[in-house]
């Protein structure tokens, strides 16, 4: 038997197949492919107005389409790599199976290649999907084959570290929940904020230079770079597999605040004081176990948390001083984030009892299927509010000094933003959980609640950009209150209005829309509680 | 008076039916044992009971209660130990039972009585505040039913509490049942581990591939089977023409000698078991040892069943 026919791949095999019999991965790919169309004919149709409305006036224009066909498959990449590899290990752990594989002659290097591997090809089964528009934007011509190369590789060394990172992130991590928000967070940091000293390590550093540098060979050196940090991250994941395999559950930063709470006692023990005595639950068992034990939904922790990150912040924002725009990059990149915990929290609030075989015990108590859900929203809300402690001083510091600016400040959309964040955050919470309740399967929830918001939001921003163009750039009239039911509107008609271009009627009904939506959905998941806890 | 009642109880998920009309009455303080083999439809029934599945056709009532008319009411009435062991992590004994005690809405006052003696009873007092995460399996187990005791139901529905427990956790929690079934609870239990059932059952049911085989009485079922029981007998004076005559007993069905005993098979229709040792005696054996087999489970779960899964 040669060398190479003796090469067997099981988890590869399984993970494939596994791949190919659901019937969801066929759902995703056509609205992968649905939406990549979409965006790539909204794109054209622009171009086709700029350049004259005759087909052939884009000819020799193919180059910018297909740079920006490629920036839509380098964000596809960061959105759906880490959503189908954070799971990779994690569930393993969860179900116990892992340890079943690590007994196998399987290497933790040959578990953590497979995986990835399995990963690296489902998405380029996604990636294909773009074959026949970067066919079309080739036969505009006005781009070297070359350069259509190197795209494609720039692509193939994204996907390849992102999935690295994911892997890693999931190997290390003993939950989905938090394998998943860790590659999000570190991906979306990544992207931006690329250090210098690390952006040549960096494949999203190539996507952004990618128009500039243009050919294969000159992507040569930082292609090895990438290369190199993907190979350091499969080895440093297969090294940690088995240790982390058997590490026990629970939040690290819960651990360590517990650990200060034990040092504080002991101090309080050494003064004479009273010992802190610890709490039992009285009438509202649920809400007191998900404060108490589950997360960080404890104030005390939330505040020592929350200090620390508005200091920062706080002092950040000190030093560059000046209005909002200048350390509006901040908000764009807390915001995402903020969603990212809430989708996963939201879904994983009753999933979370499910996987842990404990949600039928519940149901037989006296607590109603309704309380079950308000008592864990409880929680959830709290963290809510802690989290938009930040993102509202980012919005809030510019009128310190200055409150007469609020709604009027010029390029702050002030107004915009706080709007934003006290409705569409808690609606995504909402969303999250009902989500959660009606996919059962926790990972399965996340990256559909995931998938579900960047397309809500993303169509939404599209729609927006849509009737810009059909209104000839000019929000009024009719596209001005359609535009409101997008839920990203906000982000620009606080700013129209602050300038005084615009009257404040989308923004109201901008806001009834969406609260009236939020309390549908919030209606929904009450109402039908205990249908929808006891879906098996 | 019945106090549990299922009347042609359907189960269908999707296309596939779990449970198949079955009807059977569960008299008050009875221990009734479910038995049948994985996939047969006993944990879609207990689920239901336990307000926990919505049945696709018929009625079942607890005391009276309808279950899917009014859950509330009956949740308040049962305790339910599923196969698993749900864990919240970090909790400790104390706090696990207080976070149920909130639960079930016990009174404030009381909790820590009912805890207390809930832990008593399971042989748990001095875990109280050892973390529920480092308890054995066996020991687990006997929170579950600390937990189901705080609110004092009627109706203890127990879904496999045995599987994956060693043989003296199981010893424990058999005698913890009967216990539970002396305090005048009503209890159901399924498993698939036949002699433990008959061990401890006043009643069962076998259920096969979604459908009620047999239910009742141990004994009654026995009867109606025509199954053959078994007693084991030391003479003194095993002769082969006593032998004989034992073996042409009316009711006596064959007698097999054993190293230091005769294994006698006989219809307990035809012939009590106190009417045997009489007749033995009248024939002049001296009884050194008379000892009735407990009833042949295994037997009868192979005469009512297929082997058939739903």
């Amino acid at each position: 038997m040669s060398r190479w026919t003796s090469v067997s791949l099981p988890l590869l095999g399984k993970e494939l197949i596994e791949h190919a019999n659901r019937r969801r991965t066929y759902v995703a790919r056509v609205i992968y492919a649905v939406a990549l169309v979409g965006v790539y004919g909204v794109v054209q149709l622009q171009m086709s107005q700029m350049y004259g409305a005759q087909g052939a006036s884009l000819l020799g224009q193919g180059g910018m389409l297909f740079e920006f066909l490629f920036r839509m498959q380098a964000i596809g990449i960061l959105i759906v790599m880490p959503a189908i590899t954070a799971g990779a290990f994690t569930q393993e752990k969860e179900t116990g199976s892992l340890i079943l594989l690590l007994l196998t002659p399987l290497t933790p290097a040959k578990l953590v290649l497979q995986k990835w591997l399995s990963r690296v090809l489902i998405m380029s089964g996604f990636l294909v999907l773009a074959l026949p528009l970067a066919a079309m934007a080739y036969a505009y011509g006005g781009f070297s084959a070359d350069f259509l190369v190197a795209g494609s590789a720039v692509l193939l060394l994204l996907y390849l570290q992102v999935g690295a990172f994911a892997i890693l992130m999931s190997a290390w991590f003993r939950s989905t929940v938090a394998a998943f928000i860790a590659a999000y967070v570190g991906v979306m940091t990544v992207d931006f904020l690329v250090p210098p000293a690390i952006a040549p390590w960096l494949a999203i550093d190539m996507v952004s230079h990618l128009g500039s540098s243009g050919t294969s060979l000159q992507l040569w050196p930082n292609a090895r770079h990438v290369l190199a940090t993907v190979v350091v991250m499969l080895v440093i994941a297969s090294s940690v597999l088995a240790w982390r395999a058997r590490a026990s559950g629970g939040n690290p930063v819960l651990g360590i605040f517990r650990g200060l709470d034990r040092l504080f006692n002991r101090g309080d023990e050494l003064l004479g004081r009273r010992r802190r005595v610890v709490s039992l639950p009285v009438s509202q068992p649920i809400a007191w176990l998900e404060f108490n034990r589950r997360s960080l939904a404890n104030w005390r922790y939330l505040i020592r948390l929350l200090v620390p990150i508005e200091l920062l912040i706080a002092g950040y924002i000190g030093l560059v001083s000046g209005g909002m725009s200048n350390h509006l990059w901040l908000y764009i990149l807390l915001l995402p984030l903020v969603v990212l915990v809430l989708l996963v929290l939201g879904t994983s609030l009753i999933a979370g009892e499910r996987s842990g075989q404990t949600l039928d015990v519940l149901l037989t108590t006296s607590i109603s299927p309704k309380s079950i859900i308000r008592q864990k929203m409880r929680a959830l809300y709290r963290i809510l509010i802690a989290l938009c402690v930040p993102l509202l001083t980012v919005v809030l510091y510019p009128l310190v000094g200055r409150p007469t600016a609020f709604g009027s400040s010029g390029d702050d959309n002030i107004l915009g933003h706080v709007l934003t964040i006290s409705i569409l955050l808690p609606l995504m919470a909402w969303l999250a959980v009902w989500i959660g309740l009606v996919i059962t399967n926790r990972i399965r929830a996340m990256v559909t609640a995931v998938i579900a918001t960047v397309i809500w939001l993303g169509g939404g921003l599209i729609l927006q950009f849509l009737l810009l163009m059909v209104g000839g750039y000019r929000m009024e009239g009719p596209a001005n209150l359609l535009s409101s039911f997008t839920p990203l509107a906000m982000e620009t008609y606080g700013l129209l209005v602050g300038s005084g271009n615009m009257d404040a009627t989308p923004i109201v009904l901008w806001c009834v829309l969406h609260l009236s939506l939020l309390l549908v959905i919030r209606h929904v998941c009450l109402s039908r509680a205990a249908a929808l806890l006891l879906r098996a | 008076m019945s106090f549990v009642t299922i009347s042609h109880l359907r189960v269908r998920y999707g296309k596939f039916e779990a449970v198949k009309d079955i009807s059977f009455e569960i008299p008050k303080g009875e221990l009734f044992g479910f038995i049948g083999p994985n996939g047969a439809g006993k944990s879609s029934t207990i689920k239901v009971l336990a307000t926990l599945l919505k049945p696709s056709g018929g009625t079942v009532t607890i005391g009276g209660v309808d279950v899917v008319k009014n859950p509330a009411k009956i949740r308040r009435n049962i305790g339910y130990v599923p196969d698993f062991f749900g864990v919240y992590e970090d909790l400790t004994v104390r706090e696990y039972l207080h976070f149920f005690a909130a639960a079930y809405e016990i009174e404030r006052g009381k909790r820590e009585g009912l805890i207390g003696d809930a832990l008593a009873l399971t042989d748990l007092g001095g875990k109280i505040d050892a973390p529920v995460d480092g308890l054995s399996r066996g020991m687990k187990q006997r929170l579950s039913l600390a937990r189901v005791l705080l609110h004092d139901p009627e109706l203890l529905l127990l879904d496999e509490p045995a599987s994956g427990l060693d043989p003296r956790a199981r010893i424990e929690m058999r005698e913890l049942l009967k216990e539970l079934q002396r305090l005048g609870k009503t209890i159901i239990i399924s498993s698939h581990i036949l002699h433990e059932l008959a061990q401890l059952c006043t009643r069962i049911g076998i259920i096969e591939a979604g459908q009620m085989m047999a239910e009742g009485p141990l004994e009654e079922i026995f009867r109606r089977l025509n199954l053959m029981r078994v007693v084991h007998v030391q003479l003194v004076n095993p002769t082969d023409a006593l032998i004989a005559a034992i073996r042409a007993m009316p009711g006596i069905s064959g007698v097999e000698p054993q190293a230091d005993r005769l294994a006698i098979q006989w219809r307990e229709g035809e012939l009590a078991v106190e009417d045997l040792h009489d007749a033995i005696h009248k024939l002049g054996g001296r009884i050194r040892m008379f000892q009735p087999e407990a009833l042949d489970m295994e037997t009868a779960f192979m005469k009512l069943t297929e082997g058939k899964t739903a």
